[in-house]
């Protein structure tokens, strides 16, 4: 059982959730951008969480299934079509061996995650199989995905038979067929403005009063210079009271610094382990997924929670995954 | 009916959740489980732990299912009725509007999954008997359609 | 000799980086009494972590604890409704306290090998000429000196490195490089550093070693770790290619 890149896209790469535990090392834990869709389209066909996924970047990605596939899209959508017919998002798909599945343009959100009942066969380095991209480490060869790339998965685990057996019973002529329910993503709308929960950073307080002010009342663009590594906002220029030496130390997924040219800077999954910028919020945990749907040219706007709010969001959004972790491990009594 | 083994299995689901009392239907057999909710969760003046809704799911397989009313879409589980996918999309259907069997016409959350409901019949929609946000009941009525001819 | 590193007399602060992280700080600036603090504490929670730890990065004057809230709600909250980071960073604060530091335990010392100056240190010349000295003289004070790894950054493998002596102190190339090539020992400031990997800079480049500071397919990646102590010894042109020609 195998995957063949046809078309690698925009940028496609293999990421699961991280790369923990070596940050010490100066090693950058990478990782899906939108972990809850990561998490989402594994345990919608009986995968761990946290298995690896192809992360396909806003369009131009072609992938052709070598066998009969068990396989989950979410996160944005990117208008996937297998043999030309658009597929459901956020639920189980079963694809037909031979089918190639594309991802067209973006209806709503940045990037779509693949994942395939087993998770793809591909070693871990440092515990992860997500792809470093600058540091050409893990993934798939170090690298993001190519034209003509084989990507093999793993045995099919025993969770996810009841559900191949099925979709396969139903396929007959077609070339995927797919199941009449799904997990909702709220997350991933088209909304011309949207607002990002954030707790007040580190240095907030080193920030000008009108600085303060204007980084929540203000608008803030997605610069065209945003990527993996980092969003780099357009807006009000945000300036320190006074300049001050601030050593270097960890940061975070989420941590918005500020470099000497004022404008924000919102770290993400290829981040660097430690900077030496102020930072003056933190996106809350709950929100990064909204935040790695965000395209350049899209505005938002920060609105201040406290760090106890944001643990409770947290708290709830686990059970949220709990709840649907076992409403998909009941649905095989009705499939 | 269900094996043993099968029931062993979803006893272990439930116990793992976060779910507390849990109704089954399937094949004229009926199932309760209930939790005793441990010491350590019942202090919830904060509400972190967020109370979960008891769930009912009643399961017919497709085959047994009577012949369906030809003047009701009703539902077939229990859960939270939506006229649409999203608040921001438009409703899947609205009174006056043509239907075909097969095509959707509302979702019903469970467990955080969205369950569509399709129309059996070709025809009509006249009334819609439940509003967004309601809990429905198994074999409930949702909508009154008037068969095509 | 074991003492307790009295840390309670000093001001130790607990900051929430976001919902799953806390900042121990113990100062606001580079020194060694900090830094060995910061050591301590990374050791320990290297050899006794709690239930939901992650990971923790030591810098240098904090570490930063990584936490995954839901864990550590379900394994420590007793029923008292305590947030995910009361309970870690009351956890770091009975750790910190009990913080024992072995007065006789000598850091790690690591020798990297450089060869200086010639087509590996094209700025040799420029360092020398600014501090008014030989290149042989830069060589000397570089390599006699002993540099305290404060923590590792920037780049998977990069060492902070303290101790650069003032008299060679150079400032930052006018024009950064657009490449610089993995293995370069550099100056910039007072600091001195050597790139893991290959990345644009800025750096003076006076020699480069044919030792791996990263190595993916290790565990631990990196040659080196923050409390570390390294020395540079200087190599010759024939000693670099066969050093490079036996490690590969």
């Amino acid at each position: 059982m195998s995957i063949k890149v046809i078309r690698p896209g925009l940028l496609a790469s293999i990421q699961d959730l991280g790369r923990y535990g070596f940050q010490k090392y100066g090693v950058i834990v990478s990782g899906a951008m939108d972990s809850y869709a990561l998490r989402i389209a594994n345990l919608l066909i009986g995968n761990q969480e946290g298995e690896a996924a192809i992360e396909v970047t806003l369009m131009g990605t072609s992938l052709q299934f070598e066998e009969d596939s068990l396989i989950a899209i979410t996160g944005g959508n990117l208008s996937p079509k297998i043999e030309g017919e658009a597929v459901p998002l956020w639920r189980p798909v079963l694809i037909k061996k031979g089918s190639i599945l594309q991802f067209t343009a973006s209806q709503s959100g940045c990037r779509a995650y693949v994942t395939v009942a087993g998770g793809f066969d591909i070693p871990q380095i440092m515990e992860s199989k997500s792809t470093y991209l600058r540091g050409g480490i893990g993934g798939f060869k170090g690298r993001s995905l190519q034209a003509g790339d084989v990507l093999p998965f793993q045995e099919k685990t025993k969770a996810s038979a009841p559900l191949f057996a099925r979709l396969k019973q139903n396929l007959k002529n077609r070339s995927f067929g797919s199941v009449e329910w799904y997990v909702p993503a709220g997350h991933v709308m088209n909304t011309s403005e949207r607002v990002i929960r954030v707790i007040k950073g580190m240095e907030f307080d080193k920030f000008s009063s009108s600085s303060r002010e204007q980084f929540f009342e203000q608008e803030f663009q997605i610069t065209p210079q945003s990527d993996r590594m980092g969003y780099r906002l357009s807006g009000p220029e945000l300036q320190l009271e006074q300049p001050f030496e601030l050593l270097s130390e960890a940061v975070a997924e989420g941590t918005i610094q500020v470099p000497k040219d004022g404008n924000p800077i919102i770290l993400l999954a290829d981040r660097q382990t430690t900077g030496g910028y102020p930072r003056i919020a933190q996106i809350s945990s709950v929100d990064l997924p909204v935040v790695a749907q965000l395209k350049p040219g899209e505005k938002i706007r920060f609105k201040e929670i406290t760090r106890e709010e944001s643990e409770r969001l947290y708290l709830k959004r686990e059970q949220d995954i709990e709840e649907i972790k076992t409403g998909l491990s009941l649905k095989k009594w009705s499939l | 009916m269900l094996k043993m083994s099968e029931l062993q299995e979803m006893v272990n689901i439930i116990d793992r959740s976060s779910v507390n009392v849990f109704t089954f239907e399937y094949e004229g057999m009926k199932i309760k489980l209930e939790k005793t909710v441990g010491v350590q969760q019942t202090d919830q003046n904060e509400s972190v732990i967020v109370p979960v809704p008891d769930i009912v799911q009643k399961i017919e397989k497709p085959a047994e299912k009577k012949e369906n009313n030809a003047d009701h879409i009703v539902s077939p589980m229990v859960g939270t009725f939506y006229a649409s996918s999203s608040p921001e999309e438009e409703p899947f259907v609205n009174v006056g509007a043509s239907v075909k069997a097969g095509e959707v016409v509302c979702v019903l959350e469970a467990m955080k999954l969205f369950n569509e409901v399709q129309s059996e019949v070709d025809g009509e929609i006249v009334e819609i008997l439940v509003k967004d946000g309601d809990i429905v009941e198994y074999g409930q009525p949702l909508f009154v359609v008037k068969k095509s001819q | 000799m074991i003492q307790r590193m009295g840390l309670t007399e000093n001001k130790i602060e607990m900051k929430p980086l976001g919902d799953s992280a806390v900042v121990v700080k113990f100062g606001t600036d580079i020194n060694s009494v900090v830094h060995r603090k910061v050591k301590a504490l990374t050791l320990k929670l290297q050899h006794h972590s709690f239930k939901g730890f992650i990971e923790c990065v030591p810098a240098f004057a904090s570490v930063t604890v990584f936490y995954n809230p839901l864990i550590v709600k379900r394994s420590y909250d007793t029923g008292k409704n305590k947030s995910p980071f009361d309970i870690v960073s009351f956890m770091m604060e009975e750790i910190v306290k009990e913080l024992v530091e072995d007065q006789e335990e000598n850091p790690r010392i690591v020798e990297i090998p450089v060869c200086y100056g010639g087509e590996y240190g094209p700025d040799l010349q420029f360092v020398a000429d600014e501090n008014h000295m030989s290149i042989e003289e830069v060589i000397k004070i570089h390599s006699s000196g002993e540099y305290l790894v404060y923590m590792i950054g920037f780049a998977p493998g990069f060492p902070y490195l303290g101790g650069l002596s003032e008299k060679i102190a150079t400032p930052r190339r006018s024009s950064p490089r657009v490449s610089i090539p993995v293995g370069s020992v550099g100056i910039a400031g007072n600091q001195t550093g050597v790139y893991p990997i290959s990345t644009p800079g800025g750096w003076q480049l006076i020699g480069r070693t044919p030792a791996a500071l990263f190595q993916p397919e290790h565990n631990p990646p990196s040659l080196l770790a923050s409390g570390d102590v390294v020395k540079f010894v200087p190599i010759t042109v024939d000693e670099y290619e066969k050093y490079q020609e036996t490690t590969q």
